[in-house]
């Protein structure tokens, strides 16, 4: 699975730490997922999507 | 966050380094006991699975420690955990074959420190995997 994480992470100022802190998870979480290495579940995607105030697909979407 | 996970940490090593202490006391009990209870004395067929006691609450505080963990380092280790059985069920097998050649028996009791060992060892491989 694709994602643009990290673009619109950098977009809105924050760092991973920040992200981290503001989703309840470990930074290592953040770096693994920005450089699509893990892939987060459902619940976290929906999180992550929430704080940033999107639509889940508009950060997660698969490859083609 | 980083906060809470070293509470977290420290609570953890609390639990398992205290369970660890009380199984070594009850290993040591156990031990010096048998000689004076060789006799043949039922209880101390009780006082011999003493160590389960305080082995339960070890696994117990890996267990917390584990829930504790966002679902990153679950995923991690439980993977982890998978690929460290399956290594360790082959060494069983490898030694199951190799004491019919005339290897010597393996000891029950190094069977559940093994897989955690394995658990162990498999953790790096599968932390890299996902850096």
């Amino acid at each position: 699975m694709k994602n643009t994480l990290k673009l619109i992470r950098k977009a809105q100022g924050l760092s991973q730490q920040d992200l981290a802190e503001r989703l309840g998870v470990s930074r290592q979480s953040i770096i693994s997922i920005e450089r699509e290495r893990y892939d987060p579940s459902l619940e976290l995607a929906l999180k992550i999507a929430r704080t940033f105030g999107t639509a889940v697909e508009e950060i997660f979407f698969l490859e083609g | 966050m980083f906060k809470k996970t070293t509470r977290d940490l420290r609570r953890y090593y609390l639990e398992l380094g205290g369970s660890m202490l009380a199984y070594m006391a009850a290993l040591i009990y156990v031990v010096a006991t048998r000689q004076v209870d060789a006799e043949g004395k039922d209880v101390h067929r009780f006082i011999e699975v003493l160590p389960i006691i305080p082995l339960t609450l070890a696994f117990w505080a890996i267990i917390r420690q584990f829930r504790r963990c966002d679902e990153y380092y679950q995923h991690i280790h439980a993977e982890a955990f998978a690929l460290g059985a399956m290594v360790w069920g082959l060494i069983i097998m490898m030694w199951a074959f190799a004491e019919n050649a005339g290897a010597p028996p393996l000891q029950i009791m190094f069977i559940a420190p093994g897989l955690i060992a394995a658990w162990g060892l498999c953790l790096p491989i599968i932390i890299r995997r996902y850096k």
